[in-house]
């Protein structure tokens, strides 16, 4: 069980946001979710989350750049990032180092929460 | 001086010498005289001569009571340098002069006459040779001319009046340094060395001058006179002249020089395939070709949206001058340059200036002398519109030939198709990478519902416990897996074209990823067993691993999905040196000849079975893969036996 374990969500589609919500809360995690880069920001606390998992396509930005950004601020460097991707050929190319894993969609459910467990451990 | 010595002198005399009496009868003759008629005439008996048979010097016969002899006593006059010809008995002629004298007596009554005859047959042959060598030297189309040694020409024949045009009258007694330019007169120097020294000069190409001032190229031979001694007195040359020759020669390699000029040309514009370099080079070589101080050419190119774009190139003198200057923007200005769709060539456009109106250049950049000649050669589409045109132009008039005209519009011709040839093939690369856009988006689109549907189909078949909606939910998720999979092909492809497909290397136990490709098989297609032969214990790859698992897994499919009669598929792993190889073998349908040609293609299924799905890229995108790992994918099989594939790559 993963009590009081926080993860934040940027995910554009909304059915794929739900879906990904749903396992996480199912597992006990809290999560906050966000369709767009710029209401991520807003709504961002200071207290740092146990994992961030961002899509890469989004509206108003990169998942990437994100990723980047974040390693930037000294209370959310060590925070893991998982990132989501449509576009298979960046799974392919080497995982930028603001990034601790990538996931390809569609993705297996098992394998989404396998990952989620592993880097909130 | 005693009889006896003058009968000595007539009896030794070299001259013919005969007498005879007033009557003609012959009273005596000498041993020359008797050489010369070829017999010995009776004295006494023969009246005349001992002349077998007698001639005129035109040939006809003369009777011996005409001969000169006979003449001198009837006549009572004495005659000198007679010329006859007599025929000897052995019928050989001699020619002869003849000086019959009458004798007097102490009254001048006449007693005889004597004759003396001079063998001029010698002479004659030489005479007639003489003319005869008069007459070769005459007729010669080349200059013979004879000069001393000291260079005073001593000889002059027609075609050398011809040649030089000096007369016989005025050079002769000139030296021959005044048919020799002033720089050249060295030559002269080294010929006599030569012709001194008993040596022929041959075939000596070289330039001489004539009465008017005109430098002529010719060819000169020299060679020694000799006197009758053998001593070299003189030369004797004979100068041809050669610039016919030499323009014909030139002419003939200006021609294979265009030749190969235009070969390059054509050779270059077809290899081309991009607009401004086909403007270009043909622009260059043209007005290369042509002697040009400038050339351009004008093309207008038809545009995606439906209307035209007027490019250029500009080539010679100053070609950066014209860039600035006015010129013809649109295509219908281009009518007014040509007449129709004809060629046109001025000599000098300042001469013509009402025709030459609508010339492209009329003025030269500064510096340079204005525009004479002129040369305009329309391109036309295959159409027949007047699509563009190369113009040339000149300082100098009259430099631009019909001939010019024609290479060029050659030249035109094959610009045009290589024009059109580009326009197309820019066409298709544009179509090309719009649909490789297409379809990236597209797959890219396509995975977001395909998720949403797997993720939710995953969570209702997590908490589903009857048996029934269990398997419905699991033939769901195995078509969206399906789904997924032939968008990823897609995908694939487009960026397999676009040359960004990555491989990420990684090291990985190929024991193991077969045993994972192979257990979901044992439920999927329980119909046929796998069967797997190693010849090594382990098998350590360094590859793209999900890369080789797409592989693997595209053959055993293909391997089960085309022998539905079948119930084994064999998967054999071999190491060799440093070569992997995997050979999936099925006992199926197998493949023809042709099939097996084409099945590494793109979009290629095999023809005939309905039943079988998919898109047809995975042996394309198998054989993209085992290639970029630097191996590959062969195929033996036999229509009805079966197929084995065999990829390989370096360990």
């Amino acid at each position: 069980m993963s009590e009081n374990k926080v993860v934040y969500l940027v995910e554009d589609d909304p059915d794929i946001r739900d879906l990904v919500r749903y396992l996480l809360v199912e597992e006990g995690f809290t999560v906050h979710a966000f369709g767009t880069v710029q209401s991520f920001r807003e709504s961002l606390l200071s207290a740092a989350p146990n994992l961030f998992i961002l899509d890469i396509m989004l509206p108003d930005g990169n998942g990437i750049d994100v990723s980047k950004e974040l390693k930037t601020y000294s209370n959310m460097k060590s925070v893991p990032i998982l990132l989501m991707s449509a576009d298979h050929g960046k799974v392919d190319k080497p995982i930028p180092e603001s990034a601790n894993q990538f996931i390809a969609k569609p993705f297996d459910i098992n394998d989404l929460l396998e990952r989620v467990h592993l880097l909130t451990a | 001086m005693s009889t006896a010595t003058f009968k000595a002198l007539f009896e030794t005399s070299p001259l013919g010498i005969c007498m005879c009496d007033q009557d003609g009868y012959i009273k005596y003759y000498n041993e020359s005289a008797a050489n010369l008629w070829g017999r010995k005439p009776d004295v006494g008996k023969e009246r005349w001569s001992g002349a077998w048979k007698m001639f005129a010097v035109d040939g006809s016969p003369i009777s011996l009571d005409d001969s000169p002899m006979a003449q001198c006593i009837r006549l009572a006059k004495s005659f000198s340098s007679e010329e006859i010809t007599i025929q000897r008995p052995d019928h050989s002629f001699c020619r002869l002069k003849q000086h019959p004298q009458l004798i007097k007596n102490e009254q001048g009554n006449i007693t005889g006459a004597y004759n003396t005859l001079v063998d001029i047959s010698h002479q004659n042959n030489i005479a007639q040779y003489q003319s005869v060598l008069s007459a070769i030297v005459e007729s010669s189309d080349d200059a013979i001319i004879s000069k001393n040694l000291q260079g005073v020409i001593t000889s002059w024949n027609q075609a050398a009046q011809k040649i030089f045009g000096y007369t016989a009258e005025e050079i002769i007694g000139q030296s021959i340094n005044k048919l020799i330019p002033a720089e050249l007169h060295g030559e002269e120097k080294n010929i006599i060395e030569n012709i001194r020294n008993g040596r022929k000069v041959d075939h000596f190409q070289t330039i001489r001058l004539t009465k008017s001032g005109k430098l002529i190229h010719v060819s000169l031979t020299a060679s020694p006179v000799k006197d009758a001694n053998g001593v070299i007195i003189g030369a004797s040359k004979i100068a041809r002249d050669i610039s016919m020759q030499l323009q014909r020669e030139a002419a003939l390699a200006q021609s294979a020089e265009r030749l190969s000029m235009i070969n390059s040309i054509g050779r270059s514009i077809s290899e081309k395939l991009d607009v401004h370099s086909i403007l270009q080079n043909v622009t260059d070589a043209t007005t290369n070709i042509t002697g040009s101080l400038v050339g351009a050419f004008f093309y207008n190119m038809p545009t995606e949206q439906g209307d035209s774009q007027m490019l250029h190139a500009f080539s010679g003198i100053a070609a950066d001058k014209f860039e600035g200057l006015k010129m013809p923007a649109k295509s219908k200005d281009f009518s007014k340059l040509f007449n129709a769709t004809d060629i046109v060539l001025f000599d000098d456009i300042t001469t013509n200036e009402s025709s030459a109106k609508n010339v492209l250049f009329k003025e030269m950049p500064a510096g340079y002398e204005p525009v004479k000649s002129y040369l305009a050669v329309p391109i036309t589409s295959g159409s027949g519109v007047v699509i563009g045109g190369l113009f040339f132009a000149h300082s100098r008039k009259g430099i631009f030939q019909t001939d010019h005209a024609e290479l060029i519009a050659g030249v035109a011709s094959q610009a045009a198709v290589a024009l059109d040839n580009s326009r197309l093939f820019e066409q298709v690369s544009n179509l090309n990478s719009k649909k490789d856009e297409f379809i990236a988006l597209a797959s890219h689109e396509l995975k977001t519902p395909i998720t949403t549907i797997k993720g939710y189909l995953q969570i209702l078949q997590k908490k589903e416990d009857d048996t029934v909606k269990l398997l419905f939910l699991n033939k769901c998720l195995t078509q969206v897996n399906q789904l997924n999979k032939l968008v990823a092909d897609l995908f694939d492809i487009s960026r397999i074209e676009a040359g960004k497909l990555h491989l990420t290397y990684e090291k990985f136990d190929l024991k193991e990823m077969l045993n994972s490709i192979v257990e979901p098989f044992y439920y999927s297609s329980p119909s046929h067993k796998i069967v797997l032969n190693y010849n090594t214990e382990t098998v350590l790859l360094n590859a793209d691993k999900l890369k080789i698992e797409q592989v693997i897994t595209n053959l055993l499919t293909n391997a089960i999905k085309y022998s539905p009669g079948a119930d084994k598929v064999e998967i054999t792993v071999e190491t060799s040196g440093q070569i992997l190889k995997l050979a999936v073998k099925d006992r199926g349908l197998g493949l023809s000849k042709e099939q097996q040609k084409k099945i590494f293609t793109r979009f290629y299924r095999v023809e005939g079975d309905a039943h079988v799905t998919g898109l047809g890229l995975g042996l394309y995108l198998s054989k993209e893969i085992m290639d970029r790992h630097k191996g590959g994918i062969t195929v033996t099989s036999e229509l009805g036996k079966g197929s084995e594939f065999v990829v390989w790559m370096p360990l």
